[in-house]
């Protein structure tokens, strides 16, 4: 039953993704570049894997799959979460510690397709309600995003000026990066030093 | 086998030579609604049985698959989009009516470039030696004959390590669910039967038939004698479907 139940939520999660990618063709074209090639994820807490199947023109989701992979990637929930989320998906493998095995290249295009996907959202909703209506949702749903966006960089901002000049709690980014910059300078060259006193010592040792 | 032999036709022996004709009689009745009914019995679950078939065969680009007793054409339809233009599909059925429905639904979807419809019965499949990459039968051995033939046949026109895909109707795991799925079948599938195509018999021998069919354990055994390697089954919907798997070595 539980498989019946994976093979249900896939089978709807893969409609949504295929429907969604009629609604940007240019992305959907390029998935012939990657075409029949596997991946396998492997989620844990919980746990749970499928695989994705790129076909020429859609997207695959295997709940079950017997025989070789391209790829697979393994981690938690939320470094999954995370590596939906955020721009810079290598920091973030770094970071969660997410195992990635086989045909990295292959990892890198599809990335590449999630950076560049663009779905016509107007188009999508002037499909369910016809074009005017659709039009003006998805005029008012911009508008809607473009003022909440506002806000949250004036928030942004107005939080920063606080934090960082009034209570003179947080550096600003430039100053942190100069210092970041300057820790992993200091940190290169200890590493060096360390190596040349390790090389000294074994030469002195030799020679004794 | 001489002519006074009887085999199970549903619930009835019947003389063997006339077993193929009475199973053509109901597919003939039923066809043009086959696809209606069953999403109607099965509540729409035979898609997502179809689909985890389709899952384990493993198919990729520019493979050759045949789809025995493949009716009106799901499997064969997704088989279609994953083989490529490389690749074939060949839909076979031993029904013409069946046959018809399914060509017919295939190339008014635009699935055609790739597909070959035959006529054959899975005794004595027309195709070479070593030729498929996988085969799929999906709710048809059941009314097959000779199922030991079909068996050998299939084994025969599959490359080494081609896989053979049985998705049958089975026993039930649970003894609750049986007397569910019995009450189900032989009260209300005749009725749903009657209601949408005016043919309860058809449907009250779709419930013997799945009754008189090898559980399980016996399905995998007769894949195993007839050359199959590798068996394994996997029950859906706590066995009243059952998926077999065997690879030809």
């Amino acid at each position: 039953m539980k498989q019946m139940v994976k093979l249900a939520a896939l089978t709807s999660f893969e409609k949504i993704i295929n429907k969604l990618l009629a609604y940007d063709p240019l992305t959907r074209d390029q998935l012939a570049n990657i075409q029949d090639a596997i991946i396998c994820i492997e989620v844990e807490n919980p746990d749970f894997v499928f695989w994705v199947h790129f076909t020429e023109q859609q997207i695959r989701l295997i709940s079950e799959w017997h025989d070789p992979v391209d790829a697979t990637i393994r981690g938690s929930l939320s470094s999954f979460l995370a590596l939906a989320k955020e721009q810079d998906k290598n920091q973030v493998l770094m970071r969660t510690r997410m195992e990635v095995a086989g045909n990295t290249q292959l990892l890198t295009q599809v990335q590449q397709l999630a950076a560049q996907l663009d779905i016509d959202w107007e188009a999508a909703i002037a499909d369910i309600t016809g074009d005017v209506p659709g039009h003006l949702l998805a005029s008012a749903i911009k508008q809607g995003f473009g003022f909440a966006n506002e806000i949250k960089r004036s928030l942004d901002h107005s939080w920063g000026n606080y934090w960082q000049h009034e209570t003179d709690t947080l550096l600003h980014a430039n100053e942190y990066q100069q210092t970041a910059t300057n820790i992993s300078q200091l940190r290169f060259e200890a590493d060096r030093l360390e190596a040349r006193i390790n090389r000294l010592i074994r030469h002195s040792e030799a020679q004794s | 086998m001489t002519n006074q032999e009887t085999i199970d036709f549903g619930y009835q022996q019947i003389p063997v030579a006339d077993k193929e004709n009475k199973v053509a009689e109901v597919f003939h009745s039923v066809a043009s609604k086959y696809d209606l009914m069953n999403d109607i019995m099965s509540m729409g679950i035979h898609r997502l049985w179809k689909r985890f078939t389709v899952e384990l065969s493993g198919v990729r680009k520019g493979q050759k698959v045949l789809d025995i007793a493949g009716g009106t054409g799901d499997l064969t339809a997704i088989f279609s989009q994953l083989v490529g233009r490389q690749g074939e599909v060949v839909l076979a059925d031993i029904n013409a009516s069946m046959l018809s429905v399914g060509r017919d639904r295939l190339i008014d979807r635009g699935h055609a470039d790739n597909i070959q419809f035959v006529q054959a019965n899975a005794e004595a499949l027309p195709f070479p030696d070593d030729y498929f990459d996988c085969i799929t039968i999906a709710f048809g051995l059941r009314n097959v004959t000779h199922k030991n033939n079909a068996l050998e046949s299939m084994l025969r026109v599959l490359k080494p390590g081609g896989r053979l895909l049985v998705l049958e109707f089975s026993k039930p795991q649970y003894d609750w669910l049986s007397r569910v799925y019995d009450q189900y079948s032989f009260k209300a599938l005749p009725a749903i039967g009657k209601a949408v195509t005016n043919d309860a018999e058809s449907y009250r021998y779709l419930a013997e038939s799945i009754r008189m069919h090898p559980n399980q354990e016996t399905l995998a055994g007769m894949m195993t004698d007839a050359g199959f390697a590798q068996v394994k089954f996997h029950n859906m919907t706590g066995g009243i479907v059952a998926l077999h798997r065997g690879i030809k070595p």
